[in-house]
């Protein structure tokens, strides 16, 4: 069950591209790989919180892997060392954690919820990242992901691994696929593997009351990607 | 100390608005009732509807602009609620709207016979969906509420938007026979989404349309728009509201009827 936590920032530093917030919460809890948490934005102007997926579980520490986009990410880059934030959640489905060879696709910050499902997978696990050019990564944390697994890279101006897009150097040799990145992205995975992808949108409630995040799905419904998500079978929305 | 609102005794002047929380099942999965004294579930229309196309949210500098167009899966489906809403220990007011004069008298007459519903708010100013913005009319407004007012024995508060003159909106409800207005719903606006718009952003146009309405109108209010903090609640409760609506706050702090009613007590009792 969700719950407002109270944050209590551990590291909150750049790591390449992106940012790497470290809070303690003072309890240990249960999360699902692909679960999000919703962290208020303690600015008036700023009304609603915004919603990070969870990078790793270490205890009572929540970590989560942000690229700074806007007012609310650029106010949460700049809180330090024990700065109290308030946290809720953990919120939505999550992924599903199946046996056998997994290919876990990240594109850009997507790459975030991918290492804790990682860690959780265990076994067979490749995970295939991908970013606009090699800065977007530093070395500590490409170590972090192949720590955990086989690692590939791939950059679309080729400064670092291969040159292009994930979804040009995906194969056939999985059981199942997960991925996050931009919808582009996602829409391009053209395999016949099942595939889970996580959905990035912005959120309000965050508990599915509100009807404010809804995704249209391929047969013309709409599902809340707080609630019925965020993770869905790609095949239900592209 | 219990809050009148139109004979009704509410344990705090604190109501969730209709919307954000939905119809309360998943909050009220997380959440108690702890600081609210009245809910009014999200609207609720004689057929279900879909609500609009995504995206339907859109932050701006202090607001948020929405348009989730009335989605909700129709009377019938909302009367299975019933569990739910008697199992609150707080009273639950229904939130309707209607396309038609037809639908609102159905909705009324349906709503009528359900003794764990203590009133109706009547949704005439959804700023989302087409056709249906019965608030831009006076006479539109006198004929819904006296629709609903002919079959539905209970409290109504007739839901406005925000407009210039609000007397002029304001006296056709009262005509009609509601018993109260809530003020306002959100206001219309438009970013790379049009919608309507709630929060920080939208409070002092509301407190200037309560100041000029103060020494007009005797009805029972239900202020809304921008309710954050307990001097929020004040400000609204001395213009003259018997209850104050929280929306948008709740995106900023689902506990936040508990954390204003706690603010709240502590200016009551100096």
């Amino acid at each position: 069950m969700p719950k407002i936590y109270k944050g209590n920032i551990i590291e909150n530093k750049p790591i390449g591209g992106l940012f790497l917030l470290t809070v303690s919460i003072e309890e240990e809890i249960s999360v699902n790989p692909g679960q999000f948490f919703l962290i208020r934005i303690d600015r008036e102007d700023i009304v609603l919180r915004r919603a990070f997926s969870i990078f790793d579980v270490n205890g009572d520490r929540l970590s989560f892997l942000y690229r700074v986009v806007g007012r609310g990410t650029k106010w949460l880059s700049e809180r330090r060392v024990g700065y109290t934030l308030n946290i809720f959640g953990p919120l939505g489905n999550g992924f599903s954690l199946c046996q056998g060879k997994s290919l876990l696709v990240g594109g850009g910050s997507g790459m975030a919820p991918l290492y804790y499902l990682g860690k959780r997978l265990r076994e067979g696990i490749k995970f295939l990242l991908g970013a606009q050019t090699k800065d977007f990564w530093d070395d500590d944390l490409l170590l972090k992901y192949s720590n955990v697994g086989e690692i590939e890279v791939i950059t679309e101006d080729g400064s670092l691994g291969k040159k292009g897009l994930v979804t040009e150097y995906i194969d056939t040799g999985y059981d199942r696929i997960y991925a996050c990145g931009p919808v582009e992205m996602l829409k391009n995975i053209r395999v016949d593997i099942p595939t889970e992808i996580s959905l990035e949108t912005i959120i309000a409630c965050g508990f599915g009351a509100c009807r404010g995040c809804v995704v249209e799905t391929k047969n013309g419904e709409y599902k809340r990607v707080c609630k019925d998500g965020p993770v869905f079978d790609l095949k239900e929305i592209f | 100390m219990g809050w009148d609102l139109c004979g009704i005794e509410l344990k705090t002047p604190l109501v969730a608005a209709s919307g954000p929380l939905g119809w309360g099942e998943e909050f009220f999965e997380i959440f108690s009732t702890k600081g609210l004294g009245l809910f009014i579930p999200k609207t609720v229309t004689f057929n279900p509807k879909i609500g609009n196309p995504p995206p339907r949210i859109e932050e701006t500098i202090g607001g948020l602009i929405n348009s989730i167009g009335l989605e909700n899966d129709g009377i019938y489906k909302w009367l299975k609620l019933e569990p739910l809403y008697r199992s609150l220990d707080i009273p639950v007011m229904a939130s309707i709207a209607g396309s038609t004069l037809d639908e609102i008298s159905r909705l009324g007459e349906i709503i009528n016979n359900l003794d764990y519903i203590v009133g109706i708010e009547l949704n005439l100013s959804c700023p989302n969906v087409k056709g249906e913005n019965w608030s831009n009319n006076p006479n539109s407004i006198f004929e819904a509420t006296e629709s609903l007012r002919k079959v539905y024995n209970k409290l109504i508060f007739v839901k406005l938007a925000p407009k210039d003159n609000p007397v002029l909106y304001i006296k056709p409800a009262i005509d009609g026979g509601t018993d109260g207005l809530t003020l306002f719903n959100t206001f219309p606006a438009s970013r790379t989404i049009n919608g309507g718009l709630s929060g920080y952003a939208i409070r002092p146009i509301y407190v200037r349309l309560l100041k000029e309405i103060k020494d007009k109108i005797n009805i029972p209010i239900m202020a809304s728009g921008g309710v954050f903090s307990a001097s929020d609640v004040l400000e609204y409760l001395n213009l003259g509201a018997s209850a104050v609506q929280i929306g948008t706050a709740f995106f900023k702090d689902p506990d936040i009827a508990e954390k204003i009613w706690n603010e709240l007590n502590v200016f009551l009792k100096s």
